[in-house]
């Protein structure tokens, strides 16, 4: 009984590791047509309320977003582009952002969002 | 002197509590984790070094986000559930139509997630995105 309850305790211990280092500044829109983001091979990129961008947790400029995607795309070919921009950006941030990850080709990306019920 | 050799009872460590505890951090664990699952839009961007398509003019859907975050269909301002039942109904006569969608940069992002969404859930496979000023 012991066993079987460790065994889960443990598995449930390593899967939730990952969502640790989860953003709190970052206030995610609603959708209704949300897929399930899947995390292999992803990087996140936060994008705040002011135009600050983080790549995972690391701050990067806005200007050089493309290149350091273009970088590691370079190493990492199959990586995926997870948005994760607040619900208060002003559009022209993110689009930029976009524009940035066409340039970097890397043509796939999933903006995050929240469930929402309904719509 | 006789040294007792009888004492010798096996020694155990008490793994009473132990599951109790197991049991404890695993609901703990089970609660937090069903919390975190991630949910997104997935968008496929063309690439940069891709030529221009040309669409037929019959076939675009405009729709525009101002800068306040309110939406329009063809020029007409819609509510969500309105412009999701304006696209079916685009989509239903021209089932290859593309939406043309003119994002104002002021505009929110929520707002743009928005019509994405409806756009999404109203079944259109292309949309064509741009950004430039809704008056």
């Amino acid at each position: 009984m012991a066993d079987i309850a460790m065994l889960l305790l443990i598995f449930f211990m390593s899967t939730s590791i990952i969502q640790t280092h989860q953003r709190a500044a970052v206030r995610l829109p609603g959708a209704t047509a949300g897929e399930r983001i899947h995390s292999e091979e992803m990087i996140r990129v936060s994008v705040g309320p002011d135009g600050e961008v983080a790549f995972n947790d690391a701050r990067v400029p806005l200007a050089n977003v493309g290149a350091l995607l273009a970088e590691k795309r370079a190493h990492h070919p199959a990586l995926v582009v997870a948005l994760y921009a607040d619900a208060r950006t002003p559009y022209a941030i993110v689009g930029s952002v976009l524009d940035q990850l066409k340039t970097a080709r890397m043509p796939r990306v999933t903006l995050a969002t929240t469930r929402r019920g309904g719509s | 002197m006789r040294i007792d050799r009888r004492r010798s009872s096996n020694p155990e460590i008490p793994l009473v509590s132990t599951s109790d505890v197991a049991f404890l951090l695993l609901i703990f664990f089970l609660s937090t984790s069903a919390l975190s699952v991630e949910r997104g839009l997935l968008l496929e961007l063309p690439r940069a070094g891709d030529a221009p398509a040309v669409i037929a003019a019959g076939r675009i859907v405009s729709v525009t986000v101002a800068a306040d975050g309110t939406f329009a269909l063809e020029g007409t301002p819609l509510s969500a559930p309105e412009l999701r039942a304006g696209l079916l109904q685009r989509l239903g006569a021209t089932p290859d139509a593309v939406v043309r969608l003119r994002v104002d940069p002021a505009a929110p992002y929520a707002a743009f997630v928005s019509v994405l969404d409806q756009v999404k859930l109203s079944g259109a496979r292309q949309l064509s995105l741009e950004s430039g000023a809704v008056s």
